[in-house]
């Protein structure tokens, strides 16, 4: 059914448009006459979406718009009970109908002139437009240790909003489109598109690690896996009896912020869709170097960036390089393996 | 590389394009249950560039300052007060007619799956805005009246889409929980005791030609119509008089430009839901239906119907409405497109 459908679209278009590539068309005016009503404009499954265009990953992406997303754009809270999730009973809870806002302020001034204001208010933001404004990619761990509980934690409880989210299966959710101010990383917010990365997080010396004891254990062959505790049941994972090993079988210590943190990995699997969403926001948006703060020596600077590093920063970075009261994605994050994978798709030819 | 966009990749389903590369839409494409379906004519999305937002809480237009849910919530005065408690943040709503408990828990965050939803929508309902334009349109619904459609159809034949038609628009009351609404952008019809004042503003006749012309007014500054330079036309010069709701009206037509835009909407809906017949309320003759139906027969009706079919109190989309223009066109589409499919099938 689904195959007839794509052979069915890719006929038609080309049967009328002799001259047009594949099914892609030239101009909208083309691609309008060639294609009968309802054909499907068939999807991969691996798109993102930034100021409405969608652009491939490689990696499966489930959009807020899909079947089994996440929508940041609802007013009401999500998992509920259905009776007690609007507006009217959720806003003693709750400062605002909306988790997200316009990318018009940075640093108390505006960013946008007020025609531009007038345009982009209601969301009609060109691209060219936004991949002026954004410059940065942050990077978080959710201390959740699934998306969908961490959907439930930044929509429900704490009217908050990031733009990706990433399960430990490797399923990327876009919860917002990139032209939103996602409320994710304080001052970066209008500059930045956020990633929170499904892992419960580190913990420091002084810091209890009964989080890590529940979230991880071993399987049968002595392998250190993800243990999602029961009451979550299959934890909304979209990958069936899907089990998550972190990539590196022992805990991480390392420091952040000049604290010995401890935290387990993240999967393998979410490297490889980080990687490509990388490669992907770098890409789209020129802005996003593909690196990570580094200091004088190309080391990765390991704290919150001074005020003037931050302001010069054009890149990849964690939520600790923004802020000093944060920690995300912790020691164990592999910055080298994301960015030397991002930037070897981007090398490669089309 | 051959297989991009549209075209499946031969590779395994993530191959086939590199990370950053875009899919190329055509720029005709709707949105139902987060899949795109192609039209064949200009649909801009709610997530596009020029589009419009029904999803956002804030107001469209207007004084940006005053236009967030706070400001217009927190007024000064008692009596705004009670009036701004009146609104809701939203302007749709959940289709939750008929769903099971557990349904409802995989939609109610907009989860949607395309079958559930061909299961649920049997009419498309048609609309004359009052409002001239499709810019003064979402206006109206989005800033001053707290309601929805999911599509408006502009003077240009532009269709806007403000809402994925898994939303429950707040369009058409009774008619809402099965339906998909349209407005299309036209002054309205008026009976021989209401003022034909708004005709006279936005029809002007050439002294020496006859014809009639569109004329937005000079306060719209050209209403946001997308395409440059437009100069539109009623498909008929003349104004046309006709009975609906028992009640003589005089409106203008439509422009050539909606009826071919609708004509492609109306074939593409009636296609991706099964349920919209591809037909207008007839009565035993098979003549028009020009006033609301019965109970029973609204119960009953499945297919493309207008909004005085649905409620007694309305009147559009007016006596001017070519039903059978956009309905024969819309089949004949649709018979094009069977008849592609066959051929692929067959071959």
């Amino acid at each position: 059914m689904r195959l007839a459908g794509m052979i069915l679209a890719c006929a038609a278009g080309a049967a009328v448009a002799m001259s047009a590539v594949g099914c892609r068309h030239q101009n909208a005016e083309a691609g309008m006459a060639a294609v009968a009503p309802a054909q499907p404009l068939k999807r991969t499954g691996d798109e993102i979406v930034v100021a409405g265009h969608y652009f491939h990953t490689g990696s499966p992406v489930v959009l807020w718009t899909d079947p089994g997303g996440y929508d940041a754009y609802r007013v009401e809270r999500r998992f509920v009970p259905i009776d007690v999730a609007d507006w009217n009973h959720s806003k003693d809870k709750l400062e605002s109908p909306n988790r997200y806002g316009l990318r018009y302020m940075l640093n108390g001034k505006p960013i946008l002139t007020p025609e531009q204001l007038e345009m982009v208010r209601g969301g009609a933001w060109p691209l060219e437009l936004l991949q002026e404004k954004v410059d940065q990619f942050v990077i978080h761990y959710d201390v959740d240790a699934l998306s969908r509980n961490c959907f439930r934690t930044l929509h429900d409880a704490r009217d908050l909003s990031v733009q990706f989210m990433l399960d430990i299966d490797g399923t990327i959710y876009q919860t917002l489109d990139c032209k939103e101010r996602a409320w994710q990383a304080t001052k970066a917010n209008s500059r930045s598109v956020g990633i929170e990365i499904a892992n419960i997080g580190s913990y420091s010396i002084n810091q209890s690690t009964a989080p890590l004891a529940e979230w991880y254990g071993k399987d049968e062959f002595g392998r250190t896996r993800i243990t999602i505790p029961a009451r979550f049941k299959d934890g909304g994972v979209r990958t069936p009896g899907f089990i998550g090993y972190p990539f590196y079988p022992h805990m991480i210590v390392g420091e952040i912020q000049g604290r010995k943190q401890r935290q387990y990995d993240f999967t393998p699997e979410q490297y490889r869709a980080l990687a490509h969403l990388t490669a992907t926001l770098c890409t789209v948006f020129p802005k996003i170097k593909c690196d990570y703060p580094r200091d004088e020596n190309g080391k990765l600077i390991r704290h919150a960036l001074s005020d003037d590093q931050y302001n010069a920063y054009q890149g990849i970075l964690g939520h600790y390089h923004v802020q000093t009261d944060k920690s995300d994605p912790g020691p164990a994050f592999q910055w080298d393996l994301v960015v030397d994978t991002a930037r070897e798709m981007m090398m490669q030819p089309k | 590389m051959l297989a991009v966009g549209g075209c499946v990749s031969s590779k395994g389903p993530y191959a086939g394009a590199k990370a950053g590369e875009e899919l190329k839409r055509s720029g005709d494409e709707i949105m139902v249950a987060g899949q795109l379906f192609h039209t064949g004519t200009r649909v801009v999305l709610w997530t596009d560039e020029h589009g419009y937002d029904a999803y956002r809480v804030e107001k469209r237009f207007g004084p940006y300052d005053k236009s967030s849910w706070q400001a217009t919530t927190q007024p000064g005065n008692a009596a705004a007060a009670a009036e701004a408690a009146k609104w809701f943040p939203n302007r749709y709503s959940m289709r939750s007619k008929g769903l099971t408990p557990e349904q409802i828990e995989m939609v109610r965050g907009g989860g949607w799956t395309l079958p559930m939803l061909q299961d649920h929508i049997d009419q498309f309902v048609i609309h004359y805005d009052v409002a001239g334009v499709s810019q003064t349109c979402f206006r109206v619904l989005q800033d001053m009246r707290n309601l929805s459609v999911h599509f408006m159809l502009d003077v240009d034949g532009t269709i806007y889409q403000t809402l994925d038609l898994k939303e429950r628009a707040w369009q058409a009351t009774i008619a809402n929980d099965r339906s998909v609404g349209i407005e299309i952008a036209n002054m309205g019809s008026y009976t021989v005791r209401e003022s034909p004042l708004p005709l006279q503003q936005w029809y002007k006749k050439d002294e020496k030609t006859g014809e009639v012309t569109l004329t937005i007014p000079e306060r719209l500054h050209g209403g946001g119509v997308l395409t440059p330079n437009f100069v539109g036309h009623p498909a008929r010069n003349e104004i046309i008089s006709g009975m609906v709701q028992g009640r003589i009206q005089r409106q203008y037509d439509f422009t050539p430009e909606q009826y071919a835009a609708l004509t492609k909407l109306t074939a593409t809906l009636c296609t991706v839901f099964p349920k919209i017949k591809c037909d207008y309320p007839k009565d035993e003759n098979g003549k028009l239906i020009n006033h609301a139906l019965s109970p029973e027969q609204f119960a009953a009706y499945e297919g493309v119907l207008g909004h005085y079919h649905v409620q007694q109190n309305k009147s559009d989309p007016g006596p001017a409405f070519q039903w059978d223009r956009v309905i024969d066109g819309a089949r004949e589409l649709m018979g094009q497109q069977a008849a592609v499919a066959t051929a692929n099938t067959t071959k």
